[in-house]
Parts: C-alpha cells; structure tokens; sequence
C-alpha cells in the first residue's frame, strides 16, 4: 500500500513551533524524541519523522479502507538512517511495517513508502497534469478519458472513462509544493 | 459552562490555524478542522495543547484520535470537565 507526504519547511516554520511546551511529547515516542534531540539538527528531525508516520497513516487508511483518524504516535519510526539529502527508515503500525524513503532540500520534505514506483514533485500546481500525462503514456490512453476521483473516506483513485483504473496513487500538499507517488503494479 | 461557551472558545483556539478563513463564518459542531477549516495535521496538536491550556484538563491519545469535528472535541471537553 502507498503512502506520501510533503512538507515545506518554510511554511511549516511559520505554522508550528516544535518546540512548544508538550508539542514533542503528543506526536514522538520517547525514543523518538530522544532521536530528535540529541541530533545536531533537531528541527529537520521532527519533519522528517513527522513526514514518515503521514505516509505510513495514509498507506495504513488506504490499506484498511479506515475513517479518519488522529494519533501520532501509534506509528513508530525505527531504524531511521539519513545520508547525503536521503534518509530511509522504518515505521511500525501494530503488525504492519513500512519501509520508507525520504528525500530532503533546504526547502522541503518529501517521503513515501518503498513500494512507490515513481514520483512526482512540482513547485507549483501542475502535478496533477503531469501525474495524468504519465499515466497516459505508460498505459497507452488518451489523456482527455483519465480523471481523478475520491472515494468517502477521501482516498483518491484514478479513473479511465468512469471506471477505477486500480493504479495506487497517494497525493501531498502543502505550501509552494506538491507531490504524488505511484505504484503502477498492483501492490 | 454550556454549549455555546464550549464552542465559541473552540472557535477563539482554532482560528490562527484555520487555513479557509470562510469555514469559520458557519462554524458549528459538524465542522471539520481539516477538511472545512484547513487546518494543517501538524497543527491540530496545537488546537489539543490550546484546548488543554484553556479547559485545564488533559487529552490522552485515544480521546486525540477521534478528534475530527468541533463537537467530537466539545464532547472530549465535556467529558473531561465532568470527570475532573
């Protein structure tokens, strides 16, 4: 199942202070916090382990068709490993484990789960286009027939003349940026 | 305190994160912090911490879990007051 999420860091800097009375407390696990403090770049460990329990949320909701839901801290990151702007990981959900990538820029985030087939990220509103157009290359399709559509739980899905074309996709926005993952085998 | 109280106070909290500034002309128990107001996931714990601060009580992560509209966090508040 897939997952994604995207921050920008220079909005993000203006909407939260992470380091608020009791903020780390609600989101991290104690080992959590503790990875994030005794980094020598503490705020870029709060989004990139807040960006991992979003993606690993998002693939877990579409995993079990779940409502919504709001606890942090039920998605554990472990085995986080961060090298040269990439950073790998794992993050724990009861008996389910995501193995998840991260990419990051002085400016922004982006994460998704490991069986992400290919990505796209675009500084402006676009992607929804160009997440289309690669569709309909791959899949040898007019483009005018694809469509975006959600489900009720808010999950969206890719659609060829109506029906669901079963493509796993995830979207993120946030700020300047946004961001789709795809899967294009049927995991 | 009542209702009305609980809710304008909610109100009062969550409007320096509401991103739909027009979701908060009907604001109202069914309203959604994220998908009316646009309040961005990241900052809904600062609307739990907020609401700790102004009520005094404290919200555990099952109560935070299902946190989605202004009534789920009316009754949270409710609940808690009563038990204190």
């Amino acid at each position: 199942m897939i997952g994604n999420d995207i921050i920008d860091l220079n909005l993000i800097r203006n909407q939260s202070n992470w380091q608020r009375q009791g903020f780390l407390q609600k989101l991290f696990t104690e080992k959590e916090q503790a990875f994030i403090l005794n980094s020598k770049d503490p705020e870029l460990k709060v989004w990139l382990l807040w960006s991992m329990k979003e993606a690993a949320y998002k693939a877990v909701q579409r995993k079990y068709k779940l409502d919504r839901f709001y606890n942090p801290k039920r998605f554990v990151c472990e085995q986080v490993k961060i090298k040269l702007g990439k950073a790998r990981g794992v993050v724990c959900f009861e008996e389910d484990v995501f193995q998840i990538n991260s990419i990051f820029f002085p400016t922004m985030i982006h994460t998704s789960t490991a069986n992400t087939e290919f990505s796209l990220i675009s500084e402006n509103k676009n992607s929804r286009l160009r997440l289309l157009q690669k569709i309909a290359a791959q899949k040898n399709i007019p483009l005018e027939s694809l469509n975006i559509s959600k489900d009720k739980q808010g999950i969206p899905f890719l659609t060829y003349r109506g029906d669901n074309l079963q493509i796993p996709f995830s979207l993120s926005h946030h700020g300047n940026y946004s961001a789709y993952a795809v899967s294009l085998n049927m995991s | 305190m009542n209702d009305k109280e609980i809710l304008d106070s909610i109100k009062k909290i969550v409007t320096p994160y509401t991103q739909r500034k027009e979701g908060l002309e009907n604001f109202n128990e069914e309203t959604d912090f994220i998908k009316d107001l646009e309040v961005n996931s990241a900052n809904l714990v600062d609307v739990i911490l907020d609401v700790e601060d102004e009520f005094n009580i404290e919200i555990d992560n099952d109560s935070m879990e299902g946190m989605l509209t202004v009534g789920d966090a009316k009754n949270i508040i409710e609940r808690k007051l009563a038990s204190a």
